[in-house]
């Protein structure tokens, strides 16, 4: 816990962090906007390999389009995001480097409805990393032992329950080995009773393969217990970022303690 | 200890034939009625129509088979013809089976692959221009539909293309062919073609090429709709993964969006089927324009009504098979999906 401290804020012009290669994800003074609407205003994060950062925040705080710059499924208009030392840019290339080294898990789930879990996991290995299909078929099976539905893997999604379909999604998004994980409210489409298998696995990746992971969701439970930091964003800034146990027992800001009170006592 | 609840048979809710006329013909007086009155007016029309079969002179139609079939091709050149019709159809026959038993698709496109080379060789010595009748009618719609859907998937894919050139260059063919009726577009390319080259292009050649422009701008607007109709998480998802934007189009895209576009585009082609009978307006002699110069003989002068009654149903009978087999591959194409 005590590396969150130092990690907190970094100076937009300060590119020390960048180069001494200690962070494996980078935003430096990142601005976004959607037409006129100005969603990311100055978002300053650095990410150590193996840590998980849960992200939490009212909706339209711009948590989601954060993270979706990290892969750059959205594209930042302004300022730095250096991942794992690439610095992301128009040119595709950096990006594809980027993507195959960042895994992505979404809300719902956008698994492809025409090919079955096993065809699913192993798409991108056998497509991107052209590797044999008996070898992308063991490895995608391995992940989907590994998420606990072997039984499935000639299942469509279509036959799958919602947190059947989101293990498989984990799955997938594994195929490609990335040394990071980015969730995007991993749990907010599911039944209630399904949403614990989802972290479990989640918890595992976690602790287990010690995975840089950042989490966009409302499960405090969930933070408590995995995360190595919290970061709470309204209105397209980060208002607050600290290890969980401060955030949850004495938070800074007035907007954090509106938030937690709401989400808490639910 | 918990009681297991009973598992129920689903209750049978079938009728007998009386309870389901009874039910759903005679429930009330108002639909006794039009029950009644809708019988007595098919029947009445039934009854027209056979009374004026039965004493029509079908001479028009039993006479002239060879001229139907294939229009004033040289009659040595007949035999020719008729092998090369079989072929096809033996081909549609064995396609519309092997859908249906889930023959690989590979296999069914080398099959077509080895007809068509086949019936290019045995139709070789005929000239386009020889060619008339429903040979003529089918010829002109499948070579459109052949060529106008690798076209129009290419002005489609434009159309949502993230180059401004390539898109800008679809919008306008698509926007230009679509505000221009078919029959202008036949009268228009055929006196263009005449001003390019001269007599070089066959009036057949013609009226293919007019039929495949105008139909591929159909074809790209379809194909437009259903790479949009899958939703952006799909392409989000495949591109997160490392896909490269071919490869998304390829291994998720299209095939999502041909099942969607298969009830429009079977509708498309069924329309250009039919629309092959305005190439008579370029004095093509396809099955409407054997009809039409068959009635410009003194003795079939009065067979009007029998040689449209005629092609009526030949049209309807080749739609029909082209709706079947549209059923067939969407009900092959729905698999996995619930």
């Amino acid at each position: 816990m005590e590396t969150t401290q130092s990690a907190t804020a970094t100076q937009p012009a300060g590119t020390s962090a960048a180069r001494d290669g200690q962070h494996i994800i980078l935003l430096e003074d990142v601005h976004k906007w959607f037409g006129k609407l100005h969603v990311l205003r100055g978002i300053n994060l650095a990410i150590r390999s193996g840590e998980v950062v849960v992200v939490a925040g009212p909706s339209g705080s711009g948590k989601s389009t954060m993270i979706r710059c990290i892969n750059r499924l959205e594209r930042h208009n302004r300022g730095r995001v250096v991942v794992d030392g690439i610095e992301l840019s128009d040119d595709m290339r950096n990006v594809d480097a980027v993507r195959s080294e960042v895994g992505m898990v979404f809300q719902s789930f956008n698994l492809f409805p025409h090919l079955t879990a096993l065809q699913n996991v192993g798409l991108a290995p056998l497509q991107v990393r052209r590797w044999p299909r008996a070898k992308a078929e063991r490895v995608a099976m391995e992940l989907l032992e590994r998420v606990g539905i072997p039984e499935k893997a000639h299942a469509y999604p279509g036959q799958l329950s919602g947190g059947q379909q989101q293990r498989v999604a984990i799955a997938r998004a594994l195929a490609m080995n990335p040394k990071i994980m980015l969730f995007d409210e991993p749990t907010s489409a599911l039944d209630p009773e399904m949403i614990q298998e989802v972290l479990d696995v989640m918890l595992g990746l976690a602790r287990e393969h010690g995975m840089t992971m950042i989490v966009v969701t409302h499960e405090m439970g969930f933070a408590r217990e995995v995360a190595n930091r919290m970061v709470f964003m309204d209105e397209g800034v980060i208002v607050e970022e600290g290890p969980p146990e401060h955030f949850f027992t004495n938070p800074q800001h007035e907007r954090t303690k509106l938030f937690l009170s709401k989400i808490l006592h639910q | 200890m918990a009681a297991r609840v009973e598992v129920l048979h689903p209750p049978d809710e079938r009728l007998t034939a009386w309870a389901w006329t009874r039910r759903n013909l005679f429930d009330g007086l108002w639909n006794s009625l039009l029950t009644l009155l809708t019988v007595a007016a098919l029947l009445f029309f039934a009854s027209m129509i056979l009374r004026w079969a039965a004493r029509a002179h079908w001479s028009v139609i039993t006479d002239n088979p060879r001229f139907w079939l294939m229009g004033l091709m040289p009659v040595e050149l007949a035999p020719r013809a008729f092998w090369a019709g079989g072929l096809v159809a033996a081909a549609a026959l064995l396609t519309l089976g092997g859908v249906r038993v889930r023959v690989a698709p590979r296999v069914l496109f080398g099959l077509w692959v080895g007809i068509i080379i086949a019936v290019i060789w045995v139709m070789s010595p005929v000239r386009l221009d020889q060619i008339g009748g429903l040979y003529l009618t089918l010829l002109l719609a499948v070579v459109s539909i052949s060529l106008s859907f690798p076209i129009g998937a290419l002005v489609g894919m434009g159309r949502v293309s993230r180059l401004p050139a390539i898109r800008g260059f679809s919008i306008l063919y698509i926007e230009l062919i679509r505000g221009i009726p078919l029959i202008t577009m036949l009268l228009w390319f055929f006196v263009f073609a005449t001003l390019l080259s001269g007599d070089a292009i066959t009036r057949v050649m013609r009226a293919m090429i007019g039929l495949t422009i105008f139909t591929s701008a159909y074809v790209g607007e379809i194909v437009r709709a259903g790479i949009q109709s899958v939703p952006r998480g799909q392409t989000e998802a495949a591109r997160a993964m490392g896909l490269s934007s071919v490869q998304t189009m390829r291994f998720i895209v299209l095939p999502q969006a041909v099942k969607n576009m298969i009830p429009s585009l079977v509708g498309q082609f069924i329309s250009l089927f039919k629309d092959t009978s305005l190439t008579v307006i370029i004095g093509l002699s396809d099955l409407v324009g054997t009809g039409r110069s068959l009635l410009a003989i003194t003795r079939y002068l009065h067979d009007t009504r029998e040689v449209y009654v005629f092609l009526l149903v030949v049209y309807f009978i080749f739609s029909s098979l082209m709706s079947y087999g549209s059923r067939l591959l969407e009900k092959r194409l729905g698999l996995g999906e619930r």
